[in-house]
């Protein structure tokens, strides 16, 4: 597993939230006429949640888009956040998209629209809002994982 | 189709709401005594007692913010806790989110509190009357 423990720029989370949004909104739509496609299409937004949480931002699929294409492009960092919360977050959606999976692969349509609306809800929270749900959940679990010890 | 309406429709309210509220300095109602003699409090003026860890992003904003306040109003104190070395004072103070930050009087009375980053001005403006008790 990766120690990618540091902090990343703000920026590059918020980038890849927009460009899952775009793939849980094409998934819906897919969905209506094709739930083999939703599952295809969910499938490897799976895949791109399960590196994210495995590595971290700076090496995920979107994270390296957007150090390729998008940092050259800006100004330089103004803040940074900690990695640690990011990947978290990567976990709760890699989760809500394997249910999706598992709804339209096996032909439970209302399963996989409602996880997948879901991720979306969440993605989209921290795309437009810079809120992630995951990083807010992140004190909770951290306290839950002190209390063996205490 | 109405999966994602709904998904970015609630997503929006939310966001706004939680955008709006964040860093809002609230009044804490007035509450039996607390025993507030772990949180390391000034006897001689208000504290600022901030709540961060390591993993917190916004955490560093509050400490500059706080820290700038501190610079303009020397009588106050700035109390920064780790969530994670100190997690019973987390708790006794319910705090649940971070960054949290809490305004204590002299008498180490829980004033204001706040989830997000406060504003330099609302924080000095909630500061400066407890000053003078």
């Amino acid at each position: 597993m990766s120690t990618d423990t540091g902090q990343v720029d703000v920026r590059g989370p918020r980038f890849a939230a927009w460009i899952s949004t775009a793939v849980l909104v094409l998934t819906l739509a897919v969905s209506a006429a094709s739930t083999t496609a939703a599952a295809i299409i969910l499938s490897a937004q799976a895949v791109v949640f399960a590196v994210s949480a495995w590595r971290g931002p700076r090496t995920s699929p979107y994270g390296l888009l957007f150090r390729t294409f998008v940092a050259p492009r800006l100004g330089p960092v103004t803040e940074r956040e900690p990695v640690p919360p990011l990947k978290f977050a990567q976990l709760v959606g890699l989760i809500f998209a394997v249910v999706g999976v598992v709804g339209f692969a096996a032909a439970i349509p209302l399963l996989g629209a409602v996880a997948t609306a879901f991720a979306l809800f969440a993605a989209f929270l921290n795309a437009a809002f810079g809120i992630c749900l995951g990083c807010q959940l992140y004190p909770l679990v951290a306290r839950l994982r002190r209390v063996p010890a205490a | 189709m109405t999966a994602t309406v709904a998904a970015l429709g609630i997503a929006t309210a939310i966001g706004v709401v939680v955008n709006r509220r964040s860093g809002v300095l609230r009044e804490t109602a007035a509450e039996p005594e607390q025993d507030t003699s772990s949180l390391g409090l000034s006897d001689a003026g208000p504290t600022v007692v901030h709540f961060s860890a390591d993993w917190c992003g916004p955490c560093a904003s509050v400490r500059r913010v706080v820290d700038q306040v501190c610079a303009d109003l020397p009588g106050v104190a700035h109390v920064e806790i780790d969530i994670d070395a100190n997690p019973v004072a987390a708790k006794q103070l319910s705090v649940l989110s971070l960054p949290t930050t809490f305004v204590f009087d002299a008498g180490g009375r829980q004033r204001y509190r706040t989830a997000g980053v406060p504003k330099a001005a609302d924080l000095r403006t909630a500061l400066e009357p407890l000053l003078t008790i």
